[in-house]
């Protein structure tokens, strides 16, 4: 290792501990590597987007000859200095019009692949499990593939009642429609909360393997230092 | 301009880009592909935009709040280190590696390593309260998991295995399949709404 | 001390008044009148008051008027009580017998008079009884049989009511009582005619109106009420110090021990460098990316996505190693893109560690093109037209063929998404995973298509992306999912190193993890129950 890198090892081995106590209680220092973090982030945020597509986009047409890449970039010029003014409250308004043009772009975007890339395919799933014809991850007992896909589909009608938000009006007795789908959502909520206890154990484990990670750092560090000396 | 006009932005781009997700017409495909790469570049433009806010916010912050000086001084200095040695040298050199690699990697990891520790905590109190059916439930599929994540010792249980697959493959299948499907509903209404400029979240009222 | 009978209505009032709390008549004479009085033998009354002069016993500003009209020619009319006017204000016959005076009985209150009496007194009172009614003498009469009739004057209707059966009873008590012929009105507008008829009904008497406080009539509840509530509005001006926390609290304890015993836990293997777990059995979903990875040729062009978050840089690592290692090996040319703006120093950085076995260099083996911003709308962009979307690389170099520029190797004969043979998405973040696969998988599902797509996440996204893989046709062509799916994929092609190094502190602080939820939840559920039911069973006896 190189003096560089060895300010690097040191510097990352007390920032380390700096936010590893917190665990003790919450204090200034780590406060302090929280918004050390939090500027490097933001600068290096900054700076991908210049380099990567600002510069590019914007600039590096007007050093080329073609007036069709020229005449392009101006819109994006234009709408990008529109969107400046959002920085100041007082002329924030002028941001607006770039605004609603990507809020219209990202919104029809969003809906385009939840219908194709989720809501039909997600749908034909639930109901091919029952196509014999198609081979799918589970095992080729065809009574175990029904049994489970039975319980898939009952598990995600049930998780859907469960999240239905319809009104129910108060005072008067429910329908027995409505009585139907809160019994079913009672039902829902058992696969909910597997779903969630997976989740619950997947996040962990991602937690334990970076704190695996940084004490494992950590410990390589000490050797190397108690090597050193 | 009026706020009918910003709708009608919305509008028209929203058509024409959802459009292109059903429609196959050369126009239309041109259009489409001219309007998204104006798309990417403003959100280039909106993200200096965040990054400059939150440098004047803190900025502001050191002249009016004695107690948040010192933390609003070092983000903008971190800041403007980064901004000047990664700007001058560019993303792919050694000295952005270096800090990105020395600063940025080590604290965000440390923050995600105690994350562990609040998760067992979480759990261990989650029984603190009568447990339901529910909470039971969710602390013994997790605790299956979890047994059934390592290696356990060396010690081979066929039968934990078999219920670990299991539930992966078909409960927590259906319980995610019906979360991702309202989730999507929920976003086509949103966006539906957007489309026929009931909803404005652009600040056109 | 004494109170004062009033000599004009005889009613009682306070020693201290000078002019009387209800006919504003005067009270007090001046020492000169009473002696006067007294010489003349004139007591207080209105008789008294009858004989007196104006002058002799009324207020200065009318003792000055008479003055004035008496320098100035005028005769004026003693009307009594001290107060004259001039004589073309009086009518004839108010005037018409000036040397008769009225007298009253003393204590005496015209019956129903409610006006004010005014010290106005005819010099002779009333005319001579030529022909007045015999109720009008009732009238005068009567007043003397109104002693002590105390009606306030805002009437109670039961008093009223009372009076109405007297009436009904009576009706001759409608008619105004007469009293002495002649009898001189000593008080009030009418002071000094003779039989005048009280204006106001019989049951009241003139009076002071009630003086109604303007204060607000707050009772001693009321006002502990309003100092509380100012109080409080008063407070909120007023920053408190918040309630001191205690420094240790049970929190704090069960933060520590977790802490110490799950740091116990992991380090010792790595602190021993323990790699003696066994890697988990095989699994279907990690297999299958294995496979694909297999038929990859030379030079077959790769799209990895770098779309994690830095903290998770030792997970994917470990993940990511034994794949990309697989990917490098079969000679697979790689473009590293990103839709969040530190994935492509992530990808700079993974590019880096791979160095150390590989040596892939950029712009020939590899290209990193950078970030793409949008989410969704970007990656539309990038699957429809990439070389306007990305034209640089991060390097600032250009990166695509044209006709003044050659190209990079990785991208010869990329125009759209579908041209790569492979997309591997390493993610963390449900949404963006969602994102990817609901703009990916309708191109890549499309007939003649032979793009595969498999996924490198994290271990908290198995079970999100577990659908998308179980649909059919699969959306995702495969999963290695957290550490123990990288562990799966090098138990398959080898290369684990890193999970190697971790994997044994993996399953210490798994197990730890389920161990201290298990005991401590039960702890903290149980013992509470089991300290609580002899209590319970002895309320129950």
């Amino acid at each position: 290792m190189n003096l560089f890198d060895w300010i690097g090892a040191s510097l990352g081995f007390i920032l380390t501990l700096l936010v590893f106590s917190y665990l003790i209680g919450d204090n200034p220092l780590f406060r302090f590597a929280i918004h050390l973090f939090i500027g490097v982030s933001a600068g290096f945020a900054a700076i991908i987007a210049v380099y990567n597509i600002l510069l590019p986009r914007l600039v590096a047409p007007y050093f080329s000859s073609n007036r069709t890449e020229q005449l392009l970039a101006l819109v994006p010029i234009i709408l990008g200095a529109l969107m400046l003014t959002k920085i100041s409250p007082r002329f924030a308004f002028i941001g607006t019009l770039p605004m609603s043009y990507l809020v219209g772009v990202s919104a029809a975007a969003a809906i385009g692949g939840a219908v194709l890339g989720t809501l039909i395919p997600q749908v034909n799933a639930s109901i091919n499990i029952f196509d014999a014809r198609s081979a799918q991850v589970f095992d080729a007992s065809i009574g175990l593939r029904l049994v489970n896909g039975v319980i898939i589909l009952i598990g995600t009608i049930a998780t859907l009642a469960y999240f239905h938000f319809g009104k129910t009006r108060s005072g008067i007795q429910k329908t027995q429609f409505q009585a139907w789908l809160e019994g079913i959502g009672q039902v829902g909520q058992i696969f909910i909360a597997i779903t969630f206890g997976f989740l619950f154990a997947g996040i962990f484990n991602a937690a334990l393997t970076a704190l695996i990670g940084r004490v494992t750092f950590v410990v390589e560090f000490v050797k190397s230092v108690l090597q050193f000396f | 301009m009026r706020n009918p006009v910003y709708t009608a932005i919305a509008i028209a781009v929203g058509l024409v880009v959802l459009a292109g997700y059903f429609l196959e017409f050369e126009l239309l495909v041109n259009l489409r592909i001219v309007l998204l790469e104006w798309a990417t570049i403003l959100v280039a433009v909106a993200l200096l935009v965040g990054v400059i806010n939150l440098f004047t916010v803190h900025w502001r912050k050191m002249s009016t709040e004695p107690q948040n000086r010192t933390n609003s001084a070092v983000l903008i200095i971190s800041m403007m280190l980064t901004l000047g040695l990664v700007g001058w040298f560019g993303p792919t050199a050694p000295i952005s590696l270096w800090i990105f690699n020395h600063i940025q990697v080590p604290i965000e990891s440390s923050l995600f390593a105690i994350l562990s520790v609040v998760l067992i905590m979480a759990g261990v109190r989650l029984l603190r309260r009568k447990p339901n059916l529910l909470s039971i439930v969710f602390i013994g599929t997790a605790v299956v998991i979890l047994l059934m994540s390592g290696p356990l010792f060396g010690i081979d249980l066929p039968a934990l295995a078999d219920l670990r697959t299991w539930i992966g493959e078909v409960p927590a299948v259906a319980g995610a399949r019906g979360i991702l499907l309202g989730v999507t509903l929920g976003i086509v209404a949103a966006g539906l709404r957007i489309l026929m400029g009931a909803d404005r979240p652009y600040g056109g009222s | 001390m004494e109170e004062i009978i009033c000599p004009h209505c005889g009613k009682p009032n306070s020693p201290s008044n000078k002019f009387c709390d209800y006919c504003l008549g005067q009270l007090k004479q001046s020492d000169e009148q009473i002696s006067e009085a007294e010489h003349s033998e004139i007591g207080i009354g209105r008789d008294d008051l009858s004989e007196q002069t104006p002058e002799e016993y009324g207020p200065d500003w009318l003792k000055n008027l008479q003055e004035e009209h008496s320098v100035k020619g005028e005769e004026p009319i003693d009307l009594g009580d001290g107060l004259s006017t001039p004589s073309e204000m009086i009518s004839d016959w108010m005037s018409g017998d000036e040397e008769e005076s009225l007298t009253t009985e003393a204590g005496e209150s015209p019956p129903g008079e409610g006006s004010q009496v005014q010290p106005f007194l005819p010099h002779d009172g009333f005319p001579e009884d030529d022909g007045l009614p015999d109720w009008l003498d009732d009238a005068l009469l009567d007043r003397s049989e109104q002693d002590g009739f105390e009606a306030d004057s805002r009437v109670d209707p039961a008093i009223e009511g009372s009076e109405q059966d007297a009436l009904q009873k009576d009706p001759d008590a409608t008619k105004p009582s007469q009293g002495k012929l002649g009898e001189l009105e000593s008080a009030g507008p009418l002071a000094g005619l003779k039989g005048a008829l009280s204006p106001e009904p019989g049951i009241t008497r003139p009076r002071k109106p009630a003086a109604y406080t303007t204060k607000l009539r707050v009772t001693a509840t009321q006002r502990a009420h309003v100092d509380l509530l100012a109080s409080i509005v008063e407070d909120e001006g007023h920053t408190k110090p918040l309630p001191e926390r205690k420094a240790i609290s049970q929190r704090h304890v069960l933060r520590w021990v977790i802490t110490i015993i799950l740091l116990i836990a992991i380090s010792w293997p790595i602190v021993t460098s323990s790699q003696q777990m066994p890697f988990p059995a095989y699994e279907e979903v990690s297999a299958e990316v294995s496979r694909l990875v297999s038929q990859l040729n030379g030079n077959s062009p790769v799209l990895f996505v770098f779309d994690y978050e830095p903290g998770l840089t030792a997970e994917f690592d470990a993940a990511t190693t034994p794949v990309m290692d697989h990917v490098i090996s079969r000679g697979a040319l790689l473009t590293l893109v990103s839709i969040s703006p530190s994935g492509p120093i992530l990808a700079e950085r993974f590019m880096g560690l791979m160095q150390a076995s590989h040596e892939y260099k950029s712009g020939e083996q590899y290209v990193n093109l950078g970030y793409i911003p949008g989410g969704a709308a970007g990656l539309v962009s990038f699957f429809d037209n990439p070389q306007n979307t990305l034209p640089y690389t991060l390097d600032g170099v250009p990166a695509w063929e044209t006709s003044t520029n050659k190209g990079l190797p990785p991208l010869t004969g990329i125009n759209e998404i579908t041209d790569y043979e492979m997309v591997v998405l390493l993610v963390d973040d449900p949404d963006t995973a969602r994102t990817w696969i609901e703009q990916l998988s309708p191109r890549i599902n499309e007939p003649d298509v032979l793009t595969s797509f498999v996924l490198i996440t994290s271990a908290q996204l198995e079970p999100i992306v577990l659908p998308y893989y179980d649909s059919s046709p699969p959306q995702v062509n495969g999963l290695v999912a957290g550490l123990r799916g990288g562990a799966v994929y090098a138990q398959i092609n080898g290369n684990g190193d890193i999970v190697r190094k971790y994997w044994d502190a993996f399953g210490m602080g798994t197990f730890t993890a389920a161990l201290l939820i298990l005991v401590g939840g039960l702890g903290y559920y149980v013992i509470p129950e089991l300290m609580r039911s002899p209590q319970v069973q002895r309320k129950g006896k």
